[in-house]
């Protein structure tokens, strides 16, 4: 854990509560995109990134000083999601919600093979199983190390290494399919 | 969180497609969160009741890591804070007003710059518990191309009360700070932190 983090813990441990604002301004961004990616709800993203800060908050005598902060945030705003999502079965609705989108990706030039506009793998990333699409969002939006990857989302080192390259695969399939589906149509 | 793209990829995509696809994920822009985010989380905190003998076996039980002050030399520290003056000119009024920078000769304090937008007052005071409330020690300058009254303050690390008082009776809160207190006399302060990172941004 950066030093930083942990400072700022041992304050809010020790009672300054005022300083916990710090690390959820410094966290609140990707926790509030993960909320929002598994939800696809603006309302029910910020629902859930206030319940993941004030749930960690509460727990943040149980968190090991040793390990870095934002692994174990993640963990805890994954859980919160998984559980809002069976609870309200929103999965289903936030890919009723994408697959409504009414302005499909355009085609990009003839020197891209794949069709790689960004709006266009953003898309796509949501159709894949959360599982997959956070390991890719945490190692290579977020900047995690495989073993921080690991850590926020409760698997092993090597099931992580998987879950990223299948994940990658799984993408590059479904960006093929789209391509070929927008040439033949 | 810091490691972007370049160096996320690991030897496993030698695929020119998979490094294509993982740079558009390192890429893909993120949603904003809503303003009033911080604050709502706060008000449903309450400050933690813990024993200072379970405080000093968490610190001992963690191995320390030390890192050097870093020295900023006097031309580089000028060029952050014409950095700092530059972006905050830009700002809107939704971004805090506060903002620290590592101070040239000394590693432990930093330079935070205060600035308010009230064109309208005619005198503005900064007041805090870093002047002992003192009317009079840290009066504000107009900066007609920020538009906005302006102090700079060197601080050490630690938290700071502060207000601005306006016309020299007004006193009002900075309406761009993350986290208020209640004084207990009807008034709001607002509240600065300043972390010891090793010359990172830090202030809220």
């Amino acid at each position: 854990m950066s030093s930083a983090d942990a400072n700022l813990i041992y304050e809010i441990l020790a009672g300054d509560a005022e300083a916990y604002a710090v690390l959820v301004r410094r966290y609140q961004r990707p926790i509030f995109n993960l909320m929002l990616r598994m939800t696809a709800s603006n309302e029910d993203a910020m629902d859930l990134t206030q319940d993941t800060f004030v749930r960690a908050y509460e727990k943040l005598d149980q968190f090991k000083t040793s390990g870095p902060f934002f692994p174990w945030l993640y963990t805890i705003g994954m859980n919160l999601a998984r559980d809002f999502q069976r609870k309200a079965k929103a999965s289903r609705n936030a890919l009723e919600a994408f697959s409504r989108n009414p302005d499909p990706p355009s085609l990009p030039g003839e020197d891209m093979q794949l069709g790689m506009e960004a709006e266009q793998v953003s898309h796509l990333l949501q159709t894949l199983p959360p599982d997959y699409r956070e390991a890719l969002i945490l190692r290579f939006h977020e900047g995690l190390s495989v073993s921080e990857l690991a850590s926020a989302l409760g698997i092993s080192v090597s099931g992580a290494k998987m879950r990223i390259h299948r994940g990658l695969l799984k993408l590059r399939e479904l960006l093929r399919g789209e391509t070929h589906d927008e040439q033949t149509a | 969180m810091t490691n972007k793209p370049h160096d996320a990829f690991g030897e496993d995509l030698r695929d020119k497609d998979l490094r294509r696809i993982a740079a558009m994920i390192a890429n893909l822009p993120d949603r904003e969160p809503p303003g009033d985010l911080i604050h709502a989380v706060m008000a449903r905190i309450q400050p933690k009741k813990s024993s200072r003998l379970a405080i000093l076996w968490r610190r001992m039980s963690v191995p320390v890591s030390f890192v050097p002050l870093r020295i900023v030399s006097a031309a580089a520290s000028l060029a952050l804070v014409l950095l700092v003056v530059i972006l905050l000119a830009g700002r809107g009024p939704d971004q805090t007003s506060v903002t620290s920078l590592p101070r040239a000769e000394n590693g432990s304090e930093r330079t935070v710059v205060f600035t308010l937008n009230m064109p309208d007052a005619s005198r503005v005071e900064l007041i805090g518990s870093f002047n002992q409330w003192k009317p009079g020690d840290s009066v504000m300058t107009w900066d007609e191309s920020r538009k906005a009254w302006v102090l700079s303050l060197d601080l050490r690390k630690g938290r700071y009360e502060y207000a601005f008082l306006v016309d020299g009776e007004k006193v009002v809160p900075d309406p761009n700070a993350l986290v208020y207190r209640d004084d207990g006399f009807g008034n709001k302060n607002s509240i600065l932190i300043i972390e010891r990172n090793n010359g990172h941004e830090a202030g809220i």
